[in-house]
């Protein structure tokens, strides 16, 4: 990956249509894994006609959303490039096709409220929603919705009038009477940008206002991604090269002109001057703290960052490991890449940077983790000139070396799986939050490859408190459990305290390959589960042995039948919680359960459904998670 | 006939080797300077990706940056290496030569830190029509991708470009190198319904045309396909598609050996379904250890080594596989598949490995020619061309295999099919030249029964004598190992620039083809020792990394068919004796010293 950048996702939300849908109903964890969606087993039907004027229209697939989950579509939501996630699409009570006369029908809805919704590529509906409600049993017939042609907005993108702009994506944001966000619903799914003469056509829009842009976002939106071919570029393939262009040929938001497209209409000439962004370098060198002698071949990274208040989203906190806001400042990770390396002369230069605030700093090679230095991140603002003159001071590091060893020593896969291990060492020193301004410098994160022994040495760890850890990059997934740090005997898993240059030797990581299993079944009592509710059971280990907190613990769905399974755990002892879609962590009492070596156990979770409604209930749309 | 054996000893090895790890030593970092064109001058915005041709190492990251508002670019910081560099800008393509051999058709270009480097792009051509449904209605937000019409047509560096179809039904595929295409919609990966076969997370399928097969240009399956040209920046327009539904069916089986037993990650093994008669890659499925997902839409896989191939219509096909896991590369030759009205379930592949070469670069001391720098091994880049492939075509469509040495000097080839290659050098120092080539002599050949036996496989090889292989090249067996490929190395090349001089007014005008041949009679069958290159612009020539020594220089009307730079007329025996005695009969004699730089050499055409 060139120039690989990792942009905190939420910041550029409102941009992305899945996003926003998804932060609405969370997706409970294992649905992406989990295809397999009950089949609708209701006993209603509804049947009906789509029209077009007074003709009617084929091939358009009419779906059954929950009235209650405002799902089918998506609301508020400005078109953008898809992403390579597609199209969150809700599930549906139920779907078909119109017939060449237009007709459809519907079979096996469950009882209950739902909205008709109509998809069909450039036309809209031209009437109002349709919600019916269904009792059990229920033929419902002769629904008639009314569908048009959608309206077009289409022109040409320049740069300064004379050269057409390729391959850029337009985006368009519905607006009120009053520039307000409005509440229109656009189709999503189809990606509109400039093609080789500059030209661009949206089309299958709602009547309406709306605000018209071209280009990415300032963070670099990157994601434009598939769909282009050659043309989609890679992550810097011109994708900041030019300045989002609001119509009419503004910078800002704000000074943007609603364009209004009546019923059907083709709005024709909205044309755009795009000019190219101006873009900044930060020159500086690398440097040995102790000598002052120019260091080559220094791996150099940046970070922007930026205050997330001053065009804060509805939809964040994504579940997003990156995002080391939240903090003093609000001050957030907008933007990180590594760049360069530091030529013989030590010099670096890092080009096509945007105004903001910056942090530059020596990054660890991704392919080794391996420097035997650490450094401070330098904070380089920078507003309309180049940065020179950043220094970046290399100081020599702590090392902390030792083995990895399997409990079960004779293990055949735990010694095939050495080659696949990797030790990570993560140093803070005292009364630092962590990642200090989310830079991510030398001092945040090191790591190596044990050798065939087991043996492994990680260097360049600032002083502080140092946590280690173990990540199994092998194929086989899963099933790693680091079950004690010690030195000489002694318990390190509060972390390793190095002094600036120590040489730590004798650490041992302890770490066990699980080979036992607990199965399951959910027995509900008292009702029924809702179908839309989805259940996980976490599992963490309590017992004595487990002393490295909350390692060997796992979440797994639990399926339709209200089975679930847990493998690979290390014997011991286990606390099971049952955790359900708007239900605290602890609503219903967790399960304790042994098990030991190689062996399977099988548990029983018993769910009362009228105690758990007797309890106050925090809100149908879930706790979105928390980064901790 | 005579054949030089070299045996080499253990001691002499050794010393050979820890001289290896000298000219490596030198990490040296700097900066590609360039600038990218186009047909109206400097192109400013387009993207530059410089990237080390031995792949990642440390410091070896490929970087990406943008051509500035002049079109020119500065990538510094970069490790001495074997460079690299690509520009692409949406809507352009690289301006490369087409020639009939697909592997041929990437020119491969290498630089190394200090250099300046222009590319040129060239505005790419169009293809743009409707898709209509039977009633003459537009279909609208298909997806028509256009897809090389076979595997030779079109350069590699373009693989499939897609558009979608908008209100009106009218798609517009741009960006597209010169070449024969063939173009197709596909309903089933349509846009506007969201997710496709398979498709969105927990939701049922909405597309109504998902379960639809493609259809081509004018109007049917990939056999009833009609070639779209499209010239150089050109627009080909009125390529209308009459949309029909038709049934698309599955292809699915299992591949034998898809997950990896070792390296992290295991790699991926990818599954290619070619359409027979044209030869065109039709669809792809990647399967990865963990039961990868699919690519390209109509493609999903169920496990770590299972298929399936949706939305395939009637017709002939092969299907063929290949894993790559670093060193652990295997394929599995075509099997033929024909769809013919209903599914084909249970197709068997099963993964041989394939073949590789290890060789050991050994950089004689020789005569120390001047230079600003010391040689960095990385810098070189050694190729194997293949002179004949017997077993099956190489199944992903890649230029030839090219390798840099390691800190001790190794070259590896993996992921080769069966059959005859020569090694190349594009050596970037022109201080070193080739001055011997041999592999270990082939066990004589042992009866079939033995050969068999896995005990004959595994038991230990004992140290074969070395032949000399320059002028036989490598000839692997299917999934053979071959280790102990001695590349010798000296110093003291020596370099020619120089132009043809046309001396009288009848004589043919250029380009010609420029060879050297070795004078002295002993030389005459050393491969090594001949050379060739293309004239360019007036006749103007250049020839490097040659070794020392007294040779005749013959300009030879080039070819029509364009010649691939790494072309050696000499390897071929009836060849070179043609080209000795053509030499001899022209009698221009040209003596080069060890590390001379002769320039501004007239070669005078009669």
């Amino acid at each position: 990956m060139p120039r690989t950048k990792r942009i905190v996702l939420w910041l550029i939300a409102t941009l992305c249509v899945p996003l926003a849908v998804s932060a609405q109903t969370p997706l409970p964890t294992g649905a992406a894994t989990n295809p397999q969606t009950p089949a609708p087993t209701g006993t209603a039907s509804l049947a009906g006609q789509i029209k077009l004027g007074d003709k009617a229209l084929a091939g358009a697939v009419v779906a059954l959303a929950s009235a209650a989950s405002g799902a089918g579509g998506q609301r508020n939501a400005p078109f953008a490039p898809p992403t390579s996630a597609g199209q969150a699409v809700p599930t549906a009570a139920g779907q078909a096709v119109t017939d060449a006369e237009g007709r459809f029908q519907i079979n096996n809805v469950a009882a209950g409220s739902f909205r008709v919704t109509v998809t069909a590529p450039g036309y809209v509906l031209s009437g109002s929603e349709l919600t019916v409600q269904v009792a059990e049993g229920q033929a419902v017939k002769n629904l008639e919705l009314a569908v048009a042609k959608g309206g077009v907005i289409t022109g040409k993108v320049t740069s300064n009038g004379t050269r057409p702009v390729i391959g850029e994506p337009v985006t368009l944001t519905p607006v009120d009477a009053n520039g307000q966000p409005a509440q229109t619903r656009l189709p999503g799914g189809m990606n509109f940008r400039t093609d080789d003469r500059g030209v661009y056509r949206i089309f299958g829009l709602p009547a309406g206002r709306y605000l018209l842009s071209v280009g990415r976002g300032a963070g670099g939106f990157g994601g434009g991604g598939r769909g282009g071919g050659p043309n989609g570029g890679g992550p810097n393939s011109g994708g900041n090269a030019w300045q989002r262009t609001y119509y009419p040929d503004t910078l800002e938001a704000t000074e943007a002109s609603a364009v209004t497209v009546e019923p059907g209409q083709e709005l024709t000439g909205i044309d755009l001057r795009m000019a190219a962004r101006n873009t900044y370098a930060i020159v500086g060198r690398v440097v040995d703290a102790e000598t002052g002698n120019p260091l080559p071949g220094v791996l150099i990274g940046h970070t922007k960052t930026a205050n997330p208040r001053a065009n804060r989203p509805n939809a964040n906190n994504q579940n997003n490991q990156n995002n080391q806001g939240n903090r003093a400042n609000q001050q957030i990770v907008v933007e990180e890449a590594t760049d360069t390396t530091s030529n013989d002369a030590g010099e670096f230069r890092i080009e096509g940077l945007t105004p903001g605030s910056f942090t530059v700093y020596a990054a660890r090679d991704r392919a080794t983790g391996a420097s035997e230095f650490y450094s401070d991140p330098v904070p380089v603002e920078l507003t309309s000139t180049d940065a020179t003159g950043v220094e970046i001071k290399l100081v020599r590091g702590a090392t902390i070396s030792g083995s990895v060893v399997f409990e079960n020593a004779n293990d055949p896969n735990a010694q095939a799986a050495l080659a696949n291990l990797l030790v990570r060492a993560s140093s803070r020193s005292a009364g630092q939050g962590g990642g200090r301004g989310g830079g991510g410098g030398l001092s945040s994160d090191a790591s190596a490859q044990p050798g065939p022994n087991g043996l492994f040495q990680v260097t360049g760890l600032a002083p502080g408190l140092v946590t280690l850890t173990l990540v199994d990059r092998g194929a086989r997934g899963g099933g790693l459990t680091l079950l004690r740090i010690e030195r000489d005997g002694a318990d390190m898993q509060a972390g390793l305290r190095v002094e600036a240059g120590q040489q730590v030797a004798g650490v041992r990581l302890v770490a066990a390959y699980g080979n036992s299993s607990i199965r399951g079944v959910v027995r509900v009592e008292g009702g029924a589960l809702p179908p839309q509710l989805r259940l996980t059971v976490a599992a963490r280990r309590v017992d004595a042995s487990a002393s490295v907190r909350d390692r060997g613990g796992r979440n797994v769905p639990v399926d339709a039948s209200g089975r679930f399974q847990l493998d690979q755990l290390v014997a011991g002892t286990y606390e099971l919680t049952l955790q359900a879609q708007g239900l605290g962590r602890n609503t219903i009492a967790p399960l304790t359960v042994s098990v030991g070596s190689g062996a399977v156990q099988n548990v029983a979770f018993p769910l009362d459904l009228k105690a758990l409604a007797a309890q106050p209930a925090r809100g149908n749309g879930g706790q979105p998670r928390r980064i901790p | 006939m005579t054949i030089r054996v070299q045996i080499i000893g253990l001691l002499l090895l050794t010393a050979l080797s820890a001289q290896a790890q000298t000219p490596s030593a030198a990490v040296s970092y700097g900066a590609i300077t360039g600038r990218v064109t186009c047909e109206d001058g400097p192109l400013p915005f387009a993207s530059v990706t410089v990237s080390a041709v031995a792949g990642r190492g440390p410091g070896n990251a490929s970087r990406t940056v943008t051509t500035d508002a002049e079109g020119n670019f500065k990538v510094d910081g970069l490790r001495a290496a074997a460079l690299q560099v690509t520009a692409s800008a949406p809507g352009y393509v690289p301006e490369s030569v087409v020639t009939a051999e697909p592997a041929e058709a990437l020119q491969q270009a290498f630089y190394r830190i200090g250099d300046d480097v222009t590319i040129r792009l060239i505005k790419g051509g169009v293809i743009t029509g409707r898709v209509l449904n039977p009633t003459g209605d537009p279909l609208i937000g298909v997806r028509v991708n256009a897809q090389p019409a076979n595997a030779a047509t079109v350069p590699l560096t373009m693989t499939s470009t897609e558009a979608q179809t908008d209100d009106r039904g009218i798609y517009r595929i741009f960006g597209l190198s010169a070449g024969t295409y063939v173009v197709v919609a596909n309903a089933a990966a349509g846009g506007g319904f969201g997710g496709g076969p398979g498709g969105g997370r927990g939701g049922p399928q909405r597309n109504p045309l998902a379960n639809d097969g493609p259809i081509y240009y004018p109007s049917g399956s990939r056999a009833a396909a009609a070639e779209v040209v499209v010239n150089s920046g050109a627009e080909s327009s009125g390529i209308d598609i009459q949309y029909r539904s038709t049934h698309g069916f599955a292809i699915s089986g299992a591949v034998a050996g898809a997950v990896a037993e070792r390296g992290p990650g295991g790699g991926f093994t990818v599954v290619t379904l070619t359409h027979k008669a044209s030869g065109q890659v039709v669809n792809t499925a990647f399967l990865t250890p963990r039961g990868g997902a699919g690519r390209r839409g109509a493609t999903a896989s169920n496990g770590p080594d299972t298929f399936s191939i949706a939305g395939v219509t009637d017709g002939e096909y092969e299907l063929a596989a290949q894993r790559n896991a670093g060193d652990d590369t295997a394929a599995a030759a075509p099997v033929r598949v024909v769809v013919s009205g209903a599914d084909v379930m249970g197709v068997a592949l099963t993964l041989k490995p394939l073949a590789s070469v290890r060789a050991q670069l050994q950089i004689e001391s020789g005569i120390k020619c001047p230079a600003p720098r010391p040689a960095i091994l990385d810098e070189q880049v050694f190729a194997l061309r293949a002179e004949q492939v017997s077993v099956n075509k190489l199944l992903v469509r890649a230029p030839a295999p090219v390798s840099v040495p390691n800190r001790a000097g190794e070259i590896a080839f993996r992921g080769l099919s069966g059959g005859r290659y020569r090694l190349n050098a594009q050596l970037l120092d022109e201080r070193w030249y080739i001055r011997s080539l041999a592999a270990p002599a082939p066990a004589p050949s042992a009866p079939v029964k033995a050969a068999t036996s896995p005990a004959a496989k595994t038991a230990p090889a004992a140290p074969s004598r070395l032949v000399d292989v320059s002028r036989s090249g490598l000839t692997l067996k299917a999934g053979e190992r071959l280790n102990g490929v001695v590349v010798a190395v000296t110093e003291g090349a020596a370099a020619l620039d120089g132009k043809v001089v046309k001396t009288a007014a009848a004589a043919p005008s250029g380009p010609w083809r420029i060879h050297l041949i070795p004078v002295e009679h002993e030389r005459a069958e050393d491969v090594l020792r001949y050379a060739e290159t293309q004239s360019g612009i007036g006749g103007a020539f250049r020839l490097h990394n040659l070794a020392p020594g007294k040779y005749w220089i013959l300009a030879q009307p080039a070819p029509k068919e364009p010649q691939s730079p790494e072309a050696l007329t000499a390897f071929d025996t009836a060849a070179r004796l043609r080209l000795r005695r053509a030499a001899e009969a022209a009698n221009q004699v040209i003596e080069l010293q060890p590390c001379q730089r002769l320039a501004k050499y007239e070669l005078p055409l009669k």
